[in-house]
């Protein structure tokens, strides 16, 4: 019944060009990835618009710190990505360390899907199961190829189907189907991105090494047994090319 | 910030293996830690801090950590270095 009405929506909203298609999920994240566990619920909200689509999350419950000096910069809507498929554009929104987001251009769907023959229904969708590694993850996702359209959460997509369920091996992210229905909201990508994910995994790389040597050179000259050691540490979802 | 200093002062005179915490640091006074400092060993105050910046997506973490004969100036050691790590990050 549920499966009819989906469609029903779905086929519907194909009908009319003023709707989107508007995807809900439930996103769990786990802040502390590679390092332990606490984990975060969000909302993800997919909006699907002829050959646009724009994904972001809204935290349903907000970060909080180890103590005084874990400090966080957690904006309540994030990981925006929009993406067009006429164009091959992808672009995504990145926040420095002030809080003021920004957006980079990145590759549309660049990862190597393996479809297998496994098969379940979510919702009363047919969902096929797919894996990538996508920048030093694995990924499991599941599309139905009951809504034929290559969009997905976050930047994962590119399948012959609506992703609709998708983690990452460890668990660290997990999202997973909510609703699917209609909604008026736009999906204009930002115009004129000339940063590029390369521009920015350059700009992390030279911040990493301005702090290392910045204490590597503030070491005291003044105190024979005084000694100064500093040692950082960077963690990203998408792990950083050598 | 004064129980810090009074807390790292004890410590000087004390060379048996020692711990206490310092906020997140911890301020240690341990014979392993020992150094030669005019043909004699003298303790040494070991403090640690460290401090975490998470953006979605992206975490720092600095760790400093600095050693002295007077406590006080361990203390102030690895604060000056974590102040001048989370000024570069944030600016």
């Amino acid at each position: 019944m549920r499966h009819c009405f989906l469609i029903t929506i779905f086929l519907s909203t194909l009908a009319s060009a003023q709707d989107n298609l508007k995807v809900e999920y439930h996103v769990r994240f786990n802040d502390q990835y590679d390092r332990g566990r606490s984990d975060r619920m969000h909302n993800g909200v997919l909006i699907i618009n002829n050959h646009r689509s724009r994904y972001y999350t809204v935290q349903r419950t907000a970060y909080v710190p180890k103590d005084e000096h874990d400090i966080s910069i957690m904006p309540d809507t994030a990981n925006q990505v929009y993406t067009d498929q006429e164009k091959s554009l992808l672009v995504a929104e990145e926040i420095n360390m002030k809080g003021k987001n920004y957006f980079i251009t990145d590759s549309l769907y660049p990862m190597k899907w393996e479809i297998t023959a496994e098969e379940k229904k979510i919702d009363s969708l047919t969902c096929i199961k797919a894996e990538c590694k996508f920048r030093g993850r694995h990924y499991i996702a599941w599309f139905t190829p009951d809504i034929p359209l290559p969009y997905g959460p976050w930047k994962m997509g590119g399948l012959p189907g609506l992703v609709v369920d998708l983690q990452d091996k460890e668990e660290n992210l997990v999202i997973r189907l909510a609703s699917i229905g209609k909604s008026a909201e736009m999906t204009e990508p930002p115009a004129n991105v000339q940063y590029t994910m390369e521009d920015h995994v350059a700009e992390i790389k030279k911040l990493i090494k301005r702090i290392k040597s910045n204490n590597r050179a503030n070491s005291s000259g003044d105190c024979i047994t005084c000694q100064q050691q500093s040692k950082v540490e960077l963690y990203t979802w998408e792990k950083l090319p050598e | 910030m004064k129980r810090m200093i009074i807390a790292a002062a004890l410590l000087v005179s004390t060379v048996s293996v020692f711990a206490a915490d310092v906020r997140k640091g911890e301020v240690k006074i341990d014979q392993k830690i020992e150094r030669q400092k005019n043909q004699e060993k003298v303790p040494v105050c070991e403090v640690s801090l460290e401090t975490s910046i998470n953006l979605p997506g992206l975490s720092i973490k600095v760790t400093c950590t600095a050693s002295s004969t007077s406590c006080r100036q361990a203390i102030e050691l690895a604060k000056s270095c974590l102040a001048e790590a989370k000024k570069l990050i944030m600016e």
